[in-house]
């Protein structure tokens, strides 16, 4: 067999065995690094981010289908979504757009388009059903 | 042997171990769940008042906070009445109604499917009830648990209870115009709104609120499921400086609304979780 061929059959034993062995775990989620970001004074955010006393804010995208905002003293609000759910969203928030736009008879209608619909759809269940992700980003207030 | 059967040999290996994780299904739980015998809406308002200051308590909200929100304020000689009574009780569960005053039985009634038919008869007599808005009343009070406290008490009265398996049927007219369970409610959507909501084709969206988590639909397209805590709210309350108060029996309640946009068929099912 040819050098080329081996490398790649064996390139893909590895990484069937490694998935393997992520879907025995029952596939949990891979912690990504905190994302840090200052918020000065008087930008929107500041206020919210201050109004416990914390003076922290985290987003956090548990691509297994959980977004959630939390300070640092408790969890402020989260969605649950499945990929069918966030496609309904999105349909949505689409025809609301088409609609605003439409209403305001700007000329300017956004077209839809069926490709990153699918795209977007299809990077979503990607990161639900097969390998998932926690991505959080720390809002922190500056004094 | 050479090396190139071993590597497909362990492909294949590889490939049916991956098959059978692939194909084994999680441990399920198989139980049925219990048939739940509980009351579809349940109600629970307890009430204090002082005939001294002339305030009233309610559900766990303060005399101060249902002023703010424009609760009535009552007459003098409503008020004679009240200080005449301790405590009165009205219960409504199952197929019987029940009045106490003071511990004691006042009264009871027959609550049951014919008493409520002549109720409706006698109602349809003088206000022309109609067939829907009978059948309505029955989705209501078909396995209702209602009950009302009033007591003469300085105290705070204890949290308002809520849980309502049947949806609040809300309706938009072509005009904007709102009417509950087919009550108008005097306020309106802008028409700016309405024509948003038509060109979007949206013609009727499905709300349960059960404990701070809020699952909607939209058109019976389910979307993401929130879930706003109580605490966190007091963050969004203070950055904007919403003055929301003790939040404590909504967070406590579960309750559901059906709204039709035009000329659309009502939203249908429960919100129990």
């Amino acid at each position: 067999m040819p050098r080329f061929w081996r490398v790649l059959l064996i390139s893909i034993i590895i990484v069937l065995v490694l998935y393997g062995i992520y879907f025995a775990l029952g596939r949990p989620v891979i912690p990504l690094p905190t994302i840090s970001y200052k918020v000065s004074p008087g930008q929107p955010l500041h206020a919210i981010i201050t109004s416990d006393g914390a003076d922290e804010l985290k987003l956090t995208l548990n691509t297994s289908g959980k977004i959630e905002i939390a300070s640092e003293k408790q969890s402020v609000v989260a969605l649950n979504y499945t990929p069918e759910t966030f496609g309904n969203t999105l349909d949505l928030g689409e025809r609301l757009l088409i609609a605003q736009k439409t209403v305001q008879s700007d000329g300017d209608v956004p077209e839809s388009s069926p490709f990153l619909r699918k795209l977007i759809n299809w990077v979503i269940s990607y990161y639900y059903y097969v390998i998932r992700f926690r991505l959080s980003v720390l809002l922190t207030a500056l004094p | 042997m050479n090396k190139t059967p071993t590597i497909i040999k362990l492909l294949l290996a590889v490939i049916l171990v991956l098959g059978i994780l692939m194909v084994q299904q999680p441990p399920m739980a198989t139980a049925e769940i219990a048939k739940q015998e509980v009351p579809t809406n349940l109600v629970h308002i307890d009430i204090t008042y002082d005939p001294g200051t002339k305030s009233y308590s309610m559900g766990g909200f303060s005399a101060e906070e249902l002023r703010q929100v424009g609760a009535p304020q009552f007459q003098d000689e409503i008020w004679q009445i009240l200080s005449m009574l301790d405590n009165v009780t009205l219960k409504i569960q199952g197929d019987t109604i029940n009045v106490l005053t003071n511990d004691q039985q006042l009264l009871s009634l027959a609550w049951d499917a014919a008493s409520r038919d002549i109720l409706y008869s006698l109602l349809n007599a003088t206000i022309e009830l109609g067939d829907i808005d009978m059948a309505r009343a029955e989705d209501w009070l078909d396995n209702a648990d209602i009950e009302i406290t009033l007591r003469q008490s300085k105290e705070l009265s204890q949290p308002l209870k809520i849980s309502l398996g049947t949806l609040v049927q809300v309706q938009v007219a072509k005009n904007g115009e709102l009417s509950v369970e087919g009550f108008p409610t005097g306020y309106s959507l802008t028409p700016e709104t309405v024509e948003l909501i038509n060109a979007a084709n949206i013609e009727n969206l499905k709300l349960c609120w059960n404990k701070g988590v809020i699952d909607l639909q939209v058109n019976g397209q389910t979307l993401p499921q929130a879930t706003l805590y109580q605490g966190g709210l007091s963050v969004i309350d203070k950055a904007f400086g919403l003055n929301l108060g003790d939040l404590t029996p909504i967070f406590d309640s579960s309750f559901g609304a059906g709204l039709v946009i035009g000329e659309a068929d009502p939203v249908t099912g429960e919100c129990m979780p």
